[in-house]
């Protein structure tokens, strides 16, 4: 699949996930590897930007038996921020389809 | 690719950012690897995954730079997790040296802890030996770097480095070192302060502790609103000033400036020393069991406590100065 499109949907997938359940890195690295395939070290840079935007927050949590875990969850603001971009996700995807129907 | 190869690739790439951000995002992918391996996973299979570190380098750069120019170009490194494995329960004292640090710790609810450097001249490490948090503070320019106290004060490169503390707590010891900077302590709770300040001013408030030391070569001392067992203030040059302290030694010393005892405890031993300077005393209640004793080389005395003698005094408040002057009020 194109770079550019699954780097732009990325984002969409990360804060999605992150909205069900905190996640730490690896965790969330093996949720989406699930659905897409993805460089695993993509992810990292993409969730410092989050932080810094203020749509996501870390904070660190003991693990059993290893060194603590850096959990990243979602913000006030990015509950809205993930609701506004899901929104524009699905308008822009159904004309896509949409499009694909008519000049088929 | 092995789990080093990757994170020192990586960290070359990652050079110019500043090393308490690179060592941040370092460890996020060493605990990425570490858990993959948990896991089960080989370590070749886990950094495979991960990708190219050239690319991941670069992402990562846009991201900071971007973040950096949009931010006040003064403060540019700041790292908000430095607590990330510290419970302050588990702690009894705090060491910290700096060189061009200014410190502030204040006593809160909820622990924090922020750093931040103007310049990214420093390099600043922290860490726990066993109940002891002990924080490291180095200029990297300081050998090179020879100034004045003028230099130091307009030329903004030189603007330390700042640690605060949000301390929940109370300790054994608290130690303090600074070469350049001040230091200001709110609230807090210790058997121990010991605290120096070399060119940079001592602020004090409402503190308790057995023993409290606060110096500093060249910067006032201020305390306010404390109690201790014993205490002693002395700066070189600079002003000592105490404001409501209630211990049962006092001791106050300045070799060129000011004394200045506000709201002193009617009764406890007081020693007040300054080669060139003058004292000021000022007692809320007049004493009753304590002697008094002021001289001074060159200069006045006003006692203000009339018909004040004591037959059989317990305590010793004593005000000297060299070159100066010693009011009691």
């Amino acid at each position: 699949m194109n770079a550019q499109f699954k780097k732009g949907s990325l984002e969409l997938c990360v804060l999605s996930f992150i909205r069900q359940e905190e996640q730490y890195g690896y965790q969330l690295a093996q949720n989406i590897g699930k659905y897409i395939n993805i460089a695993d070290g993509t992810l990292y840079p993409l969730l410092r930007r989050l932080v810094k935007e203020g749509v996501v927050d870390s904070h660190f949590k003991e693990s059993t038996g290893g060194p603590a875990r850096k959990y990243y969850t979602l913000t006030s603001e990015g509950e809205a921020h993930l609701e506004s971009i899901h929104e524009e996700w699905r308008t822009y995807t159904k004309a896509v389809n949409q499009l694909l129907e008519d000049t088929h | 690719m092995t789990k080093n190869e990757f994170l020192k690739q990586l960290e070359n790439e990652l050079i110019q950012l500043s090393s308490t951000v690179r060592n941040d995002i370092l460890n996020e992918y060493q605990n990425h690897i570490n858990e993959g391996v948990e896991e089960g996973k080989s370590e070749e299979e886990v950094v495979a995954a991960l990708g190219d570190p050239a690319d991941i380098a670069e992402e990562i750069l846009s991201v900071e730079n971007v973040e950096e120019n949009a931010r006040e170009p003064e403060y540019a490194a700041m790292q908000s997790d430095l607590h990330q494995d510290i419970n302050p329960k588990d702690i009894n004292s705090i060491d910290i040296q700096g060189d061009f640090l200014t410190v502030d710790i204040r006593s809160g609810i909820k622990f924090e802890m922020n750093y931040e450097s103007p310049g990214e001249q420093s390099e600043f490490s922290h860490g726990v030996d066993g109940d002891k948090l002990i924080f490291r503070h180095k200029n990297k320019n300081a050998k090179k770097v020879h100034f004045n106290i003028l230099d130091f004060m307009r030329n903004k490169n030189y603007r330390s480095d700042k640690l605060t503390i949000v301390w929940p707590e109370t300790l054994t010891d608290l130690k303090i070192r600074t070469e350049k900077g001040a230091v200001t302590l709110s609230g807090l709770t210790a058997k121990t302060f010991n605290v120096a300040a070399d060119l940079g001013g001592v602020t004090v408030e409402n503190i308790v502790g057995m023993n409290g030391e606060f110096t500093s070569d060249m910067g006032s001392v201020t305390v306010k609103n404390s109690g201790f067992d014993d205490v002693k203030l002395a700066t070189d040059m600079g002003r000592v000033k105490a404001d409501n302290i209630v211990a049962n030694h006092q001791s106050y010393s300045t070799d060129m400036g000011a004394i200045d005892i506000k709201n002193a405890q009617h009764d406890s031993n007081i020693t007040a020393h300054t080669d060139m300077g003058s004292i000021s005393v000022v007692y809320n209640h007049k004493p009753t069991v304590t002697q008094i004793i002021a001289k001074t080389k060159m200069g006045s005395v006003s006692n203000q406590l009339d018909n004040y003698i004591v037959d059989h005094p317990e305590y010793t408040a004593r005000f000297t100065t060299s070159m100066g002057s010693v009011s009691i009020h």
